[in-house]
């Protein structure tokens, strides 16, 4: 029985870990390409080459450039939904920071090119605003929204494949936290603590857990609350790893003597005991995201026709 | 034999809730820096593009001057806002003199209508652009400021962050209030 709570805490615990990875729902989920056409403005040709020549684009300099067509901007200024699709999305390369989003809304007649902060010195708002002028809205202001998208990625393709002035850094960037690595890190350990248990209750000596659960402590700890986390977190999960260890290396005495099977899939890595079963969850799995987490500042321009 | 496992497993749970607590202690701690730390570095955002604005005014009064030669007085506004933001070091003071700056901006769009030429000048149109694209980077890290002020004002008040927070004088933030007459960003339709 004590082993059943213990697996319903375990679920729970592994269950808040993973709420945090919800997404708001006012905003076209990435589709793991490049050209999202989700107002159907793009015949299918054209759509497959523009993401060919931004994917080729992005091999040859890592920038990622985004064209965004969408239905309805929701009664929101197409600058901010803009700026908050780009930080949803994360277009460009985190650190870098060198993704642009194209998005047009043909419904309401506005346009914008929003730059991320690694390019802005390339791609300057009045650059942006050159491209929608010169190429963009000719071919919007007579309907015809292929030729205007398709022009002005060239346009956009132009400047980036020629930077004119080096990339200056963004003289404040965001720094990164601990918070950032910190959930993947505890449900990394873990899982892995899940598993290494699993086969140490085989063992009759409980002193891998304590070193293991030390180890743990030692990162955890150090991770948490500097050289007194560090301190007590180890002192700490290693008497808890020795605890588990016991735990488990009695767990699976009572089972083998019971003639249950002890292998590590029929005993859920060990924690199920031979009174009682508990089944896990299963893990969602991640979607194939195609962008890699850039920022951007409301840098840009834009038009309507 | 039942009873010798007794005190261990008590001991085992002890431990595991002085570990909670106090990880759950280090942890909002750490937290509350982390957030106080993040609204400062989102501050030196908004003045980096304050900044920006500072350095474009006088490119685009100065291309405009030659056209525009009967508004001095909008020009003098412009001057004096400035440099009153050039002059201003507190954060208060900044917030209050970017507030003049924008009013006097937003007076010059409006009379920059009037002279319908302006717009086949080339660099007249790209300085608009590059302004445009500034104040919209302003409303945008302002309200990642205010984002962030918002989130750490909450943390400070739920539990078990709030007995930290009143531990170690972690008080509530103050969000960004434009100055009056110009709570919205000037708007560059050109």
């Amino acid at each position: 029985m004590r082993q059943l709570k213990f697996s319903i805490a375990l679920a729970i615990l592994v269950a808040i870990l993973l709420t945090g990875v919800a997404f708001a729902q006012d905003f076209p989920q990435p589709t793991g390409r490049l050209v999202n056409d989700f107002a159907g403005v793009l015949s299918p040709g054209a759509e497959a080459q523009l993401e060919n020549r931004l994917l080729q684009l992005e091999k040859d300099t890592t920038d990622e450039v985004a064209v965004v067509t969408v239905v309805s901007l929701e009664d929101s200024p197409i600058e901010d939904y803009a700026s908050e699709l780009f930080q949803k999305w994360g277009i460009g390369k985190k650190g870098k920071d060198n993704g642009v989003l194209f998005i047009v809304a043909p419904n309401e007649r506005k346009v914008w090119i929003e730059v991320g902060y690694g390019l802005e010195p390339v791609l300057t708002d009045g650059r942006s605003g050159r491209i929608l002028d010169n190429e963009v809205l000719p071919g919007f202001r007579e309907g015809d929204y292929e030729t205007g998208i398709t022009n002005g990625v060239i346009a956009i393709e132009g400047y980036l494949r020629t930077p004119l002035a080096p990339l200056q850094d963004n003289p404040v960037r965001r720094a990164v936290s601990t918070a950032d690595f910190l959930p993947p890190l505890l449900i990394g350990l873990g899982i892995a603590s899940i598993y290494i248990f699993g086969f140490m209750a085989r063992s009759k000596s409980i002193w891998l857990g304590g070193i293991w659960g030390g180890g743990v402590g030692a990162v955890l700890g150090l991770v948490a609350g500097g050289l007194l986390g560090l301190i007590l977190f180890t002192i700490g999960l290693t008497g808890l790893g020795l605890f588990l260890d016991w735990l488990l290396s009695r767990n699976y005495k009572a089972t083998k003597s019971l003639g249950h099977s002890t292998g590590w899939g029929s005993t859920w890595g060990g924690f199920r005991g031979p009174y009682g079963g508990f089944g896990g969850g299963s893990f969602g799995g991640g979607g194939g995201f195609h962008f890699g987490g850039g920022a951007s500042g409301g840098g840009g321009a834009g038009r309507g026709w | 034999m039942k009873s010798r496992f007794v005190p261990w497993i008590a001991l085992g749970v002890i431990v595991l809730i002085i570990i909670i607590i106090v990880g759950s202690l280090f942890g909002a701690y750490n937290s509350l820096v982390t957030k106080s730390t993040a609204i400062d570095g989102q501050w030196a955002q908004v003045e980096t593009q304050y900044q920006r604005r500072y350095d474009l005014i006088p490119n685009l009064v100065n291309s405009v001057k030659g056209i525009m030669a009967q508004e001095m007085k909008v020009f003098d506004d412009i001057a004096q806002a400035r440099s009153k933001y050039a002059g201003a070091t507190t954060v208060d003071e900044k917030a209050a003199a970017s507030g003049q700056v924008e009013t006097a901006l937003g007076r010059l769009l409006v009379v920059m209508e009037a002279y319908p030429q302006l717009r086949s000048v080339e660099t007249v149109t790209q300085l608009m652009d590059e302004l445009a694209g500034t104040e919209n980077r302003i409303s945008v890290e302002r309200r990642r400021f205010n984002d962030l002020v918002r989130d750490y004002n909450t943390a400070i008040k739920k539990v078990p962050t709030n007995i930290i927070a009143s531990m170690f004088n972690f008080g509530t933030r103050e969000y960004f209030q434009s100055a009056s007459g110009a709570d919205q960003a000037p708007k560059v339709e050109f």
